[in-house]
């Protein structure tokens, strides 16, 4: 059981919220003209880095909105949250 | 004024002691309101009809017509008499106009508990996750949460251990029978 900060209502329980995988893809803005190989990664193909990583969360059991977690896949560790839209963090390695 | 006649909690027995008071909450008119975290034109006519602030976030605003509560930054909840909720609907749209918002009513969506008295929060605590002296520590806040399995708002009166919970109206009962098993102990010791 761990605590994270909703951007919105502050610090929940983790069990009210939901993973919902990487954050900050683009979906391309030209669709017709890109290839089956660049759509299909666009589509299917996810970072899965040992260290900092970049995820979108939902505050199911809260205010229910969507928002972006920076998360140490080694310790677990929650660095940083914040809105959608926001740009990403900078990493200080 | 019979909509809720049928109400999952109607024929529950209610708790009455000083440790701790559960009690049905009927004919509350409940309606929700989805307006754009950032149009304050749209927000500012919303203030001005309710005649005071939306709240904040956790925060709940009222007066002696309606009580609203913050559910998210775009969404909340207002709160009034179930005879009154038509009237504040329809006055509400036509304020608005052709603006972009939402406005549905969930009166008949959810039933609300009253759970009260010194040991209320001990009888909370035992399957929320909430920590109550960060969330709905004072009057007026409010927080969406989950109670063992059923998700609820709760919505605290006063600094006296007063909270309205609103669930939804499947899970009632079972939330009933939940809360109120686990006040039996607190009503014993008295």
């Amino acid at each position: 059981m761990f605590i994270i900060d909703c951007p919105y209502c502050g610090e929940r329980d983790q069990t009210e919220f939901t993973c919902h995988g990487e954050a900050h893809i683009a979906r391309p803005s030209n669709p017709n003209e890109v290839s089956d190989e660049e759509w299909g990664r666009y589509l299917f193909f996810r970072n899965n880095p040992k260290g900092i990583h970049f995820e979108r969360w939902t505050h199911d059991h809260g205010c229910r909105r969507w928002f972006n977690v920076m998360r140490d896949t080694v310790s677990d560790k929650i660095l940083k949250t914040y809105k959608m839209g926001e740009s990403r963090p900078e990493v200080n390695e | 004024m019979s909509e809720q006649i049928n109400s999952p909690l109607n024929n529950k027995n209610e708790i009455k002691s000083d440790a701790i008071s559960l009690h049905n909450v009927n004919y509350v008119g409940k309606i929700n309101l989805r307006v754009n975290e950032i149009d304050f034109d749209l927000r500012k006519k919303i203030n001005d009809f309710l005649g005071y602030e939306l709240p904040s976030n956790n925060k709940v605003s009222g007066d002696n017509k309606t009580r609203t509560l913050w559910l998210g930054p775009n969404e909340y909840l207002i709160l009034c008499e179930d005879n009154e909720r038509y009237n504040i609907i329809n006055d509400l749209r036509s304020n608005l106009g052709s603006d972009f918002f939402a406005i549905t009513d969930v009166s008949d969506y959810y039933l609300t508990i009253r759970l009260s008295g010194k040991n209320a929060i001990d009888v909370l605590s035992k399957s929320c996750s909430l920590d109550f002296k960060l969330n709905v520590s004072e009057k007026d806040t409010c927080a969406q949460t989950y109670i063992n399995k059923a998700t609820v708002l709760i919505d605290r009166l006063s600094e006296e251990n007063i909270f309205d919970i609103s669930v939804r109206w499947s899970f009632a009962e079972y939330l009933w029978e939940w809360l109120s098993d686990s006040s039996r102990e607190y009503i014993n010791e008295n």
